[in-house]
């Protein structure tokens, strides 16, 4: 585990500046900058194509780098190997396919904890407290698990090697609403216990009220930054990404 | 001619109705199955000889099979890498080891414990090999997205190109191991008291089969009780998902390699101790029977190779006795589509959600 920041100053978590990245020639994002600060659970939301999910790919090297800075803690990990992401205390969940559906619960949560020489044993204990669900799977294959119990894989597998920063791509994408609800109560969870945390959602709204801050992307770049709160009272902001109208704009004000 | 099936089913059904058509069925698919079990009774021997011949196939079909599944690559060069250990053995037989040391054969077998010499040394020679090649040829494929057929074909390179060197080298003349002569182990069995069959089994052969057993199911405790083995599984399973999980999924394709090739290579020594004889076209006539028992088995899946293996071995053998040998190629794949009309995944396939 890494030590609380023992400087002066206290660095963010995590800390993007300028980034612009995509595919090949394809450029995604233009120059976005987000910070995480420690303990933080910051939400991503913005239209397809808006760079969301490129932005977090980014840092896992799953699209390419042109341009721009990422920092964990302080420290520059700009396109450092995944293995070594994981060792720096840092977890990603992808959005589609993100667990292995041949092996078993067991081993799925196994290899999170690959690159581990020790602890793995109180990580995979810490894992099963976590989600009791899984536990009672253990050794079934994650193919035949529902997609609630497969986010839920997927999350234990992120968090078996302890990191203090979660990346989470889209965890409730196809999910039943009952179950969105689930997942995100237990992100918020797993954020209460000291794990910062950086949300891509479509489900804007949900992800919203669970969330210390965010961010609004359009067009690759950065379109507004506030408190979560702030956002959802925002009418522009509600109108446009939330897809709410005037009257239900002042409904989930009142949820809040 | 087209036989139009579905007016053939229809004319079938109007006669005898949708459940008598199912009775028909399933008489022919029992009639099928009771002439099997009744032909493998009756040439108990064939039957023998085909689950040993199963075993050494099933060597060069587990390697083959992990290699398909591990990095989607149909490696047609597998029949020569076997082909590669064997010639790789037959050198140190010649070179690194005095030849009065394979004077005294080891029991009822033809070959001394120098094999035990031989085989490791063509077994590493090969698992190097293999991934060599890979590095040269494949990871450049891999990492340019190429397809899996553009990747067949490449490995078809490699194996004619492999075969062209074994030939520069050793020449095509008949090889073989040192050898000492042997008698067959026969028994006698008496059949529900109406004929006496004779199961004549070369000893050796009994040797490979042992082998070749114990060699699957190392294959089975690396690969699901060993951390690196998970890996290959995991990235077997999705190679993106298992790269940011943390895994060096490059280091996972070298294992595939180093295993596949030296599975290879073990199987091609083997063979050639069974046969009592090496040609440097040996392994490459093996491929259709290997790929054979890897789509019976289901593919992808090496333990379901080792089944797919001992059901091509067998029928391919219990064929010879109305069969010239030389039909055996359209025998298994005739067995194996009828197989695949049961169970179209193979033996021990799954359908990947």
């Amino acid at each position: 585990m890494r030590e609380a920041a023992s400087d002066a100053t206290v660095s963010p978590a995590l800390e993007i500046v300028g980034l612009e990245a995509g595919y090949g020639p394809t450029l995604i994002t233009r120059g976005i900058s987000i910070v995480v600060g420690v303990g933080e659970m910051v939400t991503i939301i913005g239209p397809n194509g808006s760079g969301k999910s490129t932005t977090i790919k980014a840092i896992f090297g799953l699209a390419d780098v042109s341009a721009g800075t990422i920092r964990l803690h302080g420290d520059e990990i700009t396109g450092e190997r995944a293995d070594r992401l994981i060792e720096m205390g840092i977890g990603y969940v992808p959005q589609a396919g993100n667990v292995f559906p041949t092996l078993s619960v067991r081993e799925n949560v196994e290899m999170g904890a690959f690159t581990m020489r020790s602890n793995v044993r109180r990580g995979m204990e810490r894992v099963q407290d976590l989600f009791p669900l899984l536990r009672e799977r253990w050794d079934s294959k994650a193919g035949q698990l529902s997609g609630g119990q497969r986010q839920m894989l997927a999350l234990a597998r992120a968090l078996v090697a302890e990191p203090s920063v979660l990346l989470l791509d889209e965890p409730t994408a196809g999910l039943a609403p009952q179950i969105v609800d689930q997942v995100l109560v237990q992100i918020k969870e797993i954020n209460e216990s000291r794990v910062s945390i950086l949300l891509v959602e479509q489900n804007a709204i949900k992800a919203l009220r669970h969330s210390d801050r965010a961010y609004v992307l359009a067009r690759g770049r950065n379109f507004a930054e506030d408190t979560a709160g702030g956002l959802l009272q925002n009418p522009d902001i509600g109108r446009v990404f939330l897809g709410l109208s005037g009257a239900a704009n002042g409904e989930a004000e009142s949820e809040i | 001619m087209v036989i139009n099936t579905n007016a053939l089913r229809d004319a079938v059904v109007s006669i005898v109705g949708e459940r008598g058509f199912k009775a028909i069925e399933r008489s022919v698919l029992v009639f099928i199955f009771a002439l099997a079990v009744w032909a493998l009774i009756w040439q108990l021997d064939l039957t023998v000889n085909g689950l040993l011949v199963g075993s050494v196939y099933a060597l060069g079909a587990v390697g083959l099979s992990l290699v398909y599944g591990n990095l989607h690559l149909p490696n047609i060069a597998h029949g020569d890498y076997m082909t590669l250990g064997a010639f790789v053995a037959l050198f140190a037989f010649g070179t690194l080891v005095p030849e009065v040391w394979s004077q005294n054969s080891v029991g009822p077998f033809t070959f001394s414990y120098t094999l035990f010499i031989a085989l490791p040394i063509g077994v590493a020679f090969v698992a190097v090999f293999a991934v060599v090649v890979d590095q040269l040829v494949y990871r450049t494929m891999r990492r340019r997205g190429a397809l899996p057929g553009v990747m067949a074909l490449a490995s078809l390179g490699v194996a004619i190109a492999l075969r062209g060197f074994i030939q520069y080298i050793w020449g095509t003349e008949v090889e073989h191991f040192p050898r000492v002569s042997k008698k067959f182990f026969i028994w006698t069995v008496d059949l529900f008291h109406l004929q006496n069959v004779q199961v004549r089994v070369p000893p050796d052969m009994i040797f490979v089969a042992a082998a070749a057993i114990v060699l699957t199911l190392a294959t089975y405790l690396f690969l699901n009780m060993t951390k690196w083995g998970k890996a290959m599984r995991a990235a077997a399973d999705n190679e993106d998902l298992a790269r940011v999980t943390g895994i060096d999924v490059e280091r996972t394709n070298l294992l595939t390699w180093v295993i596949g090739g030296g599975m290879a290579a073990a199987a091609g020594i083997l063979f050639a101790t069974g046969q009592g004889q090496l040609l440097t076209i040996s392994g490459w006539k093996l491929l259709i029977p290997l790929f054979a028992a890897v789509v019976a088995g289901g593919i992808g899946n090496p333990y379901g190779a080792f089944a797919g293996a001992i059901f091509v071995g067998v029928v391919g053998e219990v064929s010879t006795a109305w069969l010239e040998p030389s039909y055996k190629p359209a025998v298994f794949f005739a067995a194996i589509i009828v197989l695949l009309l049961v169970r179209p995944n193979g033996l021990f396939g799954q359908s990947r959600s």
